[in-house]
């Protein structure tokens, strides 16, 4: 059964990645501006794939899908409010983030569910 | 009672040193430059996201220390790696519930103050039953410790604001004649949160979670 429990804690520990990374990257002077944005991108959503099957068994796609498409929303949201960049006037952009952020976190979801597969075969041979 | 609380801060204190160091002055430190970012756009009620972050400072923290004061109680052996899980795994749910009683608590202010109330008393009761295996049994047991000491929970949230602003006014009368600026006091903030917050957590675990054998059947 799908626990909305583990898709907040999912939640949770995604934001709390993106704010440890994005500080170190400010404390590190990155100055490659693509270089930063997609190692905060990979970061955030990767963590997103591999701690959904963790705490939530029954239902890690789902749990992986449904949280990555929270936390687009939510980036959306504050570039809109707080960096004021237009991002919804751009419906490509918009596609495609979508598309990016959810088939990041559903990879890493099958590869973490196949290695958790392989680790129960082992355990009862 | 505050003489449990004060032993069972003297028995685990290096438990309580680690993550005071670990999770309280990081926490503390990245909310209170959030809040001073926020001060600084173009908003139109500023206070309203700063309170927030200085409400969610105290929630976020509560799960470790309920772990120290909980595990002191029942005899139970735990270690310091427990309280940073314990962070980790609880911090967005008590992210949203917090967002969710905050903005019922703001908003609810035109209906003569009585959603305020409860929202602040839900947010002051809820980290204590985080632990639950469901979010209904959780937000239910908060509710049924709501509706047995409705209004004297006013009292307990009245202590904490006032022990948090003696302290804080002490510290401030201390440092008056320096130059200062504002990192100064965000790490003074940082200090006085980690002698302050634990003291707290474990009196509202203890007074409220003494019996409950089940509170961490959901960890």
């Amino acid at each position: 059964m799908f626990s909305l429990k583990g898709l907040l804690s999912t939640l949770g520990i995604a934001l709390i990645c993106t704010v440890v990374v994005s500080f170190l990257i400010g404390l590190l002077n990155i100055k490659y501006e693509f270089l930063g944005v997609s190692i905060i991108f990979l970061i955030s959503y990767v963590v997103t794939g591999i701690t959904a099957p963790l705490w939530n068994p029954k239902t890690p796609y789902f749990s992986s899908y449904l949280s990555s498409l929270f936390l687009t929303i939510l980036n959306f949201f504050a570039a809109l409010y707080v960096l004021d960049v237009n991002v919804l006037f751009n419906p490509d952009g918009v596609n495609n983030s979508l598309v990016l952020s959810s088939m990041t976190s559903l990879i890493t979801t099958f590869i973490v569910v196949q290695i958790m597969k392989r680790k129960q075969v082992n355990k009862y041979d | 009672m505050i003489r449990d609380t004060i032993d069972i801060y003297n028995r685990n204190i290096i438990n309580i040193l680690i993550a005071s160091i670990l999770l309280v002055i990081p926490v503390t430190f990245f909310l209170l430059l959030a809040s001073e970012y926020v001060y600084q756009l173009d908003i139109d009620h500023p206070n309203i996201p700063i309170f927030f972050f200085v409400i969610l400072n105290f929630t976020v923290l509560f799960p470790p220390f309920f772990i120290v004061a909980w595990k002191d109680q029942n005899d139970q052996a735990y270690r310091w790696v427990d309280m940073l899980k314990a962070f980790l795994k609880q911090f967005g749910y008590v992210l949203v519930f917090t967002l969710i009683f905050y903005i019922i608590a703001v908003y609810g202010a035109v209906l003569l103050l009585i959603p305020t109330f409860i929202g602040l008393s839900m947010i002051l009761l809820l980290p204590l039953f985080v632990n639950k295996a469901t979010i209904r049994d959780s937000l239910s047991s908060a509710w049924n410790i709501l509706k047995e000491e409705n209004i004297f929970i006013l009292i307990d949230l009245l202590i904490i604001i006032s022990l948090n602003l003696f302290v804080w006014s002490g510290a401030l009368y201390i440092v008056k004649g320096f130059e200062n600026n504002m990192f100064f006091f965000i790490i003074l903030r940082c200090i006085i949160n980690a002698l302050v917050f634990p003291v707290i957590y474990i009196y509202l675990t203890i007074k409220y979670q003494r019996n409950d054998t089940n509170a961490l059947k959901g960890q």
